[in-house]
């Protein structure tokens, strides 16, 4: 068990976020699905100019082809253990409010760190309004930096140099065609995301 | 999977989200989040394959509970709660018209009509969802996006296939995973899950481990 001490702030922050601000159709969601959602936050705050070595913990892609931070782990246990997320029977988890959200205000009035990132992983969680969890965690199991390692099986660290430089090439182009509008971060993310799951087929007859 | 430029235009084309929010302002974009999360919700309990005719979700921009939007086309019943949305949509009789407001409140108008409606007048004071025919679409002023089908699999974006029985199961089944990067199916199949699939070895994937469905992938 990881002392207090060795809970990463960020990471920490982050599970409150993501289990305070996912949409409800999303609840209650499985370990696997709170990296994916902390991972895809992190991406998005990558698109939007935040410097991969600010994110505060990092992540690698399992051998079963899951982004997972051993950080933000510890930190999801932390909060179980301070009964702010409940364990249903069936291995899913859900908020204990109002204790988390009045954990997630006090770490919000600490600095303003905190209130940067919270729509990145907000709306990592909203993109499961529009595309369901698998097909998520597909468009993300092929993104630059995880395909590879994914097919052959590897362990490896995410986000390095090259990734970065891939994942910003490829959300300029969304940009470019759907137009900058600063406030809108899901139409982005979940364009991005389709562009891997739709086949050129389907695009072309309009399904 | 390519991250191609003809993907991209043909999803900006129909960028529902996006255009929520040009049809509407901040109210849009919050709005589209909140109908999504009702859509998905309702079908949680009311799967789509279960939908007697058609359905249509409507989320007023600025209405009131006391002056429900659909107020207009006929009876309205209330409702307190995603179960209560679920069995009135379960006993819609055949080729009905089924609309469900979402209220400020927390609460729901259900209206059923005979005769369909022109949804783009609804649309201008809303943002509204219409499944037919196993198509999604959203409306929102005059923006009209039939939603990518992101899968042959999913009768709706929104929900999560359900089966009639076991055959409907087996015939999913190898859909699914003939694009599989479970590790357990990439040890079962001879040459892997990228390779050529022609029979399963008889272990661990016994349920489906049999000649004809492996057969049937190829």
């Amino acid at each position: 068990m990881a002392d207090v001490t060795d809970i990463v702030p960020a990471a920490y922050f982050d599970c409150l976020v993501i289990a305070n601000d996912a949409p409800k159709s999303v609840l209650p969601m499985s370990v696997v699905e709170m990296h994916l959602f902390s991972y895809l936050g992190c991406v998005l705050g990558l698109f939007k100019g935040k410097a991969i070595g600010e994110w505060g913990y990092d992540y690698a892609v399992t051998s079963d082809g899951f982004p997972f931070s051993a950080p933000f782990e510890e930190a999801r246990k932390s909060l179980m253990r301070g009964g702010m997320l409940e364990s249903q029977d069936d291995g899913l988890f859900r908020p204990h409010q109002p204790d988390l959200a009045a954990e997630l205000d006090t770490i919000l009035s600490l600095g303003s760190w905190a209130s940067e990132r919270r729509p990145w992983l907000r709306t990592a969680t909203e993109c499961a309004l529009a595309l369901p969890m698998g097909s998520i965690r597909f468009a993300i199991n092929q993104t630059p930096g995880v395909v590879m390692p994914v097919r052959l099986g590897q362990r490896r660290q995410l986000l390095d140099e090259d990734d970065v430089s891939l994942l910003y090439d490829e959300y300029k182009i969304v940009s470019a065609v759907l137009g900058s509008d600063a406030e809108d971060t899901l139409s982005p993310a979940v364009i991005w995301l389709s562009a891997r799951i739709l086949r050129n087929e389907d695009v072309e007859v309009g399904i | 999977m390519e991250f191609n430029i003809e993907n991209i235009t043909s999803l900006a084309s129909r960028a529902y989200l996006s255009n929520a929010r040009r049809a509407f302002g901040d109210a849009g974009a919050d709005g589209i989040k909140a109908m999504l999360d009702a859509v998905k919700l309702i079908y949680q309990r009311c799967p789509p394959e279960s939908l007697a005719g058609t359905l249509t979700v409507v989320f007023g921009i600025n209405s009131s509970p006391l002056a429900p939007i659909i107020a207009g086309l006929g009876q309205l019943a209330t409702i307190q709660d995603y179960a209560g949305v679920g069995r009135a949509l379960v006993a819609s009789q055949k080729d009905s018209h089924d609309f469900v407001e979402i209220c400020a409140d927390g609460s729901f108008r259900h209206a059923v009509v005979v005769s369909d409606i022109d949804l783009t007048v609804l649309a201008q004071t809303a943002i509204v969802y219409r499944f037919e025919g196993a198509v999604d679409r959203i409306i929102a002023k005059n923006f009209v996006d039939f939603v990518p089908k992101i899968s042959p699999l999913l009768i709706s974006n929104f929900a999560v296939p359900t089966l009639a029985g076991l055959e409907a199961a087996l015939d999913r089944y190898l859909e699914l995973a003939l694009e599989t990067q479970c590790t357990i199916l990439a040890r079962a199949w001879e040459g892997g899950v990228d390779g050529p699939v022609l029979f399963s070895r008889t272990s661990p994937n016994l349920i489906c481990g049999t000649r004809w469905s492996m057969r049937s992938l190829c």
